[in-house]
C-alpha cells in the first residue's frame, strides 16, 4: 500500500478551526468559497512533509491571530506501518517535529520521510517569473530524494554570503589566499549541486513532454534548457576569471545560484509566446513530472497538494485531467475547488476512492 | 522581580548577566552567600577581582596565563616541534585535559567571517606565520571547529604558510570513539568512509 495520511488534527494554524479530519488514500477534495481556508488545509498537510509552509516561510505568521501556538498532527500510514507525525510551533517555544514521539534532531532530517509535490496557481510565476522560484522549484524536489544535496546546498549558500560579505566589506585589494579559499569550497559543494541538478532536469524532460502532450491536447513542441554557468567550463576557472569584476562589483557575479530553466515553445521562449492556457498546462505537466521524479527516485509515491488548478478549465478537461493524474500517479491527493457540483458529478463519473470535504470559515461542514 | 532590599537587587542584576543563569537562579546564588561566613563570600569576590586584574595574555601563544608566558610557553619539557593551532582558550583547556598532547599551542581568538566582521587581522594570524618562521616548528596542527569557517580558516592559514615548508595536519573527522554506527549521522558516516584509515596505522597509533 502507497504511503497515504490517514488523519489530521489542526489546532490554531492560520484561519482552521480546531478539528479532526479523516481522509481517503485516493482523493481527497475540499470544496468551497474563498478564503474558507481550503489551501490552507493543503498548506498543513505541506507542513507536516516539509515542515514548513509553502506559502509563508515565517511561522508567526502561521499562528491564528490572537493564539500563541499552532499545533499539527497526522497519521501518515505506508505498507503496515503507521507514522504518528507532530509539528507544533509557540512563540515561547522553540518548533519541532516529531514521529512516533521521536522529535528529529535537525528538520532536514524529516524532509523526504514523506514526500510532497504541491501545485498552486502562484506556480505560474514558474514560467512567467524570475529564475529563483525555479531554482527554488527544483531544490524542492531534490531536498526530499537526496539529503547530500540539501547539505551540499546549505554549505553553498553559507560559503557564499561570507564570500559576498567579504567583498561588500573591502576596503583596499582582495586577498587571494582569502578569495582562493572561498572559491575552493563553492566548488566543493558545488560540483555535487550541479551533477543532481543536471540529473533531475535531465530525469523529468521525458515525463515533461509526454504529459504536456496528453494535457494539453495540442501538438505544440516543448522542451527546457538547464542554463547553468557551470555548463561553460571548470567552475574554478569560472570564478578566478571573473574575481576581478566580483571585487568591483562586490558580489559573486558566476555561479550556481545564478541557474535557470529555460522554458521553450516551438523554439520560443513560454512566458512570451505561450498562451494562459498553454503556460498553465506547461506548469501542471513540469509539476507531474516533478512527481513522477520523487517516485522514480525515493521510491515511494508523493502525495500531490493540487490547488485550484481546476479554475478556468471546462468540465471535460478537468475530468480528463483528474483520469490522467489517476493514471501516472496513483498516490494519495488532496485537492481544492471552488466548485462542489462539479467535483461531485466528476467523481461520479471517475470510479476512485475519494471523499469530499465542504470547508466554511475553517472548518469542515 | 521586586526585591526589599536595593542591595540584592543589585547582586542578583550582576548575576544574572552570567550565561545561562536567569533571576530566579541568581536569586537563589545571592540568598546562599548571604547565609555564608563573610570571609568566606569576601574570597569569593577577592578571588573574582584578581583573577580580572592579574590575568594576562602570553605574549607567545595568547592562552591565559598569570604571566607574560604561559605555563605551556614556558614550560621547557614541551615539544617546540609541535604547534596546535585553536579557535579559543576553551580549546587549549579541553586539548590539555587529553594529556596527549605535549607540543605547543597558538590561540588565534576565532575564524575569519566577514559577517561577523572578523578578518583575518583580527585574528593572531601574522602572529602564527611569524611563529613558524622564527620558531623551530615541524608540524602544524589546526585544531579549529570542523565548520564551513573552519575551514576557510585553514585552508588560508595553510596557504600563508605555504612557503615555510612545515608540515599542517587538522584534527581526524569522523565516528566518535565508543559510539554507535547507527546513531551517527549520514554526513559523518560518508566523511570517515571518504577518509578511511589503513588498519595498521590505526593499531599502532592508538
Amino acid at each position: 500500500m502507497a504511503l497515504y495520511l490517514h488523519k489530521l488534527s489542526i489546532l490554531n494554524y492560520k484561519n482552521l478551526q480546531p478539528q479532526e479530519l479523516e481522509f481517503s488514500e485516493g482523493f481527497n477534495c475540499f470544496t468551497g468559497k474563498n478564503g474558507s481556508g481550503k489551501t490552507n488545509l493543503l498548506d498543513a498537510v505541506y507542513m507536516l512533509g516539509l515542515t514548513r509552509s509553502y506559502f509563508n516561510h515565517s511561522d508567526a505568521d502561521n499562528v491564528q491571530h490572537h493564539e500563541d501556538f499552532y499545533r499539527l498532527c497526522g497519521t501518515f500510514h505506508e505498507a503496515e506501518n503507521q507514522y504518528v507525525t507532530e509539528v507544533a510551533y509557540g512563540k515561547k517555544q522553540r518548533k519541532f517535529v516529531r514521529v512516533n514521539d521521536e522529535k528529529a534532531k535537525k528538520f532536514s532530517d524529516h524532509i523526504g520521510r514523506f514526500p510532497i509535490l504541491i501545485i498552486t496557481p502562484d506556480d505560474i510565476h514558474l514560467v512567467k517569473g524570475y529564475s529563483e522560484g525555479r531554482r527554488a522549484m527544483m531544490d524542492q524536489v531534490i531536498c526530499q530524494t537526496d539529503r547530500f544535496y540539501l547539505e551540499a546546498l546549505g554549505h553553498y549558500q553559507k560559503v557564499l554570503k561570507q564570500r559576498n560579505q567579504y567583498l561588500k566589506n573591502l576596503e583596499a585589494n582582495a586577498d587571494e589566499d582569502l578569495m582562493d579559499s572561498y572559491d575552493l569550497q563553492l566548488v566543493n559543494s558545488g560540483k555535487l549541486i550541479y551533477e543532481k541538478r543536471s540529473a533531475f532536469l535531465e530525469g523529468i524532460k521525458a515525463p515533461f513532454e509526454a504529459i504536456y502532450k496528453a494535457v494539453s491536447e495540442d501538438n505544440e513542441s516543448v522542451e527546457f534548457i538547464y542554463e547553468s554557468h557551470l555548463n561553460d567550463g571548470d567552475f574554478i576557472e569560472i570564478l578566478k576569471n571573473s574575481r576581478q569584476k566580483d571585487v568591483i562589483t562586490r558580489r559573486t557575479l558566476y555561479g550556481l545560484h545564478k541557474d535557470d530553466i529555460r522554458f521553450e515553445m516551438n523554439q520560443y521562449a513560454v512566458k512570451k509566446m505561450a498562451s494562459q492556457g498553454q503556460q498553465k498546462s506547461f506548469l501542471i505537466a513540469l509539476k507531474l513530472a516533478c512527481a513522477e521524479y520523487l517516485t522514480k527516485s525515493s521510491g515511494k509515491k508523493p502525495i500531490l497538494l493540487l490547488d485550484d488548478i481546476f479554475d478556468k478549465l471546462d468540465q471535460n478537461r478537468v475530468e480528463a485531467l483528474v483520469r490522467f493524474i489517476l493514471n501516472v500517479n496513483a498516490g494519495q491527493v488532496f485537492l481544492s475547488d471552488t466548485d462542489y457540483g462539479r467535483i461531485k458529478r466528476i467523481f461520479e463519473k471517475v470510479k476512485v476512492p475519494h471523499r469530499i470535504f465542504e470547508v466554511s470559515e475553517g472548518k469542515i461542514i | 522581580m521586586n526585591f526589599p532590599s536595593k542591595l540584592i537587587e543589585d547582586a542578583v542584576n550582576e548575576f544574572s548577566r552570567l550565561p545561562g543563569v536567569g533571576k530566579k537562579t541568581a536569586l537563589r546564588f545571592v540568598l546562599h552567600l548571604l547565609k555564608k561566613e563573610q570571609s568566606d563570600v569576601l574570597q569569593l569576590s577577592d578571588a573574582i577581582k584578581r583573577m580580572r586584574e592579574e590575568i594576562q595574555y602570553c605574549k607567545i601563544c595568547f592562552n591565559i596565563s598569570d604571566g607574560e608566558k604561559c605555563s605551556v610557553c614556558s614550560n621547557s619539557r614541551r615539544d617546540e616541534r609541535l604547534l596546535c593551532v585553536v579557535e579559543s582558550i576553551k580549546d587549549v583547556i579541553n586539548i590539555e585535559n587529553t594529556n596527549q598532547y605535549n607540543g605547543r599551542y597558538h590561540v588565534l581568538g576565532g575564524v575569519i567571517s566577514p559577517i561577523e566582521g572578523i578578518g583575518p587581522e583580527q585574528l593572531h594570524i601574522d602572529q602564527l606565520i611569524d611563529r613558524v618562521k622564527n620558531e623551530n616548528v615541524e608540524e602544524v596542527i589546526m585544531a579549529l571547529n570542523p565548520t564551513m569557517d573552519g575551514d576557510t580558516t585553514i585552508f588560508f592559514i595553510s596557504r600563508k604558510l605555504a612557503e615555510s615548508k612545515v608540515r599542517i595536519s587538522t584534527l581526524a573527522r569522523g565516528v566518535a570513539f565508543g559510539g554507535d554506527l547507527s546513531y551517527v549521522d549520514e554526513f559523518t558516516l560518508a566523511r570517515s568512509l571518504q577518509t578511511r584509515r589503513p588498519f595498521e596505522s590505526y593499531l599502532s597509533k592508538q
